[in-house]
């Protein structure tokens, strides 16, 4: 079965960049999100195997979205998206569950080399 | 990757962000305290920054990047937004905006200007160092204030930085936040545990 995957940006175009990635080597998504709250709706509905998180995102943000989606479920593998200038949020965020993360701009080589690493963990 | 395919759609997500933001300037100039709108505002440049990241607009990801950080420190200071940092960042969307329409005629997407950068950048900083008048009543309200009304002052005899310097500051930032990310993942991760 293909390893399902639930993305969660505000910006469609950061969405549909991860989502030809993760199709064209055989990925299933499993879901989109544009802001925290939907991300953690669609997580309870679609129970991914990886979910991948934007951070600054309106309504609730990447980090309150890890946090309660780790509640959920405390072993989710979640991988977020951040970008320039926001170590400080990554950090939060890897210390409220996030397993690892990528920066902007990101290669599909990257991003599957970290999703695979995660993956295997 | 090819990234002509995400062009269309970086313009059209662009120029929604740049609508929004004008939205939110008008809202500042009635109440220069209005949190949400400091932080929305800064989340349509943070926005701006990581799609033209991705596409490699240098230019664009420079000067959204700035404005980013001039929010940035707004908003985590919760001060009101001063008048010239309301200038400024309408002189940065306008920038903004051309350069989008750059990328739509397929022209070379023009540099901020240096002068414009520095000014921004001058802002932050005094914006870092100042205790200004907070969006909540307190005893120190009235003081700040007076350092509000001088801020245009400061601005205007801080010395202009080298150009050159600049875009050297930027690119040395950009090179050390893109550098390998999984080992600094592990890092924290260790650091965490």
């Amino acid at each position: 079965m293909p390893v399902r995957i639930l993305i969660v940006d505000d910006a469609i175009f950061m969405r549909s960049m991860l989502k030809d990635i993760f199709q064209k080597n055989n990925f299933e998504i499993a879901g989109e999100a544009e802001n925290g709250r939907e991300a953690v709706k669609k997580f309870k509905e679609c129970h991914p195997d990886l979910t991948t998180m934007d951070i600054v995102m309106p309504e609730m943000n990447g980090i309150e979205a890890v946090k309660e989606i780790m509640k959920l479920d405390p072993n989710a593998k979640i991988l977020m998206c951040s970008a320039l200038g926001q170590e400080a949020l990554v950090t939060e965020s890897i210390e409220a569950g996030a397993k690892d993360f990528i920066i902007k701009p990101f290669s599909p080589k990257m991003v599957l080399k970290v999703v695979n690493q995660i993956l295997n963990q | 990757m090819d990234m002509s395919k995400y062009k269309g759609m970086f313009i059209e997500e662009s120029r929604e962000h740049l609508k929004n933001i004008n939205s939110h300037i008008l809202e500042l100039e009635k109440d220069p305290s209005n949190q949400a709108s400091i932080n929305n505002l800064f989340r349509e440049y943070h926005s701006i920054k990581g799609m033209a990241a991705s596409m490699s607009y240098q230019p664009i990801m420079q000067l959204s990047h700035s404005l980013e950080d001039l929010l940035d420190v707004i908003r985590k200071k919760k001060i009101e937004i001063p008048a010239s940092s309301i200038s400024l960042i309408f002189s940065g969307t306008d920038a903004l905006e051309g350069m989008i329409d750059d990328v739509s005629s397929d022209r070379e997407i023009q540099y901020p200007s240096a002068e414009l950068l520095q000014h921004i950048h001058d802002q932050e900083n005094v914006l870092k160092q100042d205790r200004l008048k907070t969006t909540s009543n307190d005893d120190t309200s009235v003081d700040a204030q007076a350092e509000t009304d001088s801020l245009d002052e400061v601005i205007l005899e801080a010395q202009p930085l080298d150009p050159e310097e600049i875009l050297d500051t930027v690119t040395a930032d950009s090179q050390t936040e893109s550098a390998p990310l999984s080992a600094e993942g592990k890092a924290l991760e260790k650091k965490k545990s």
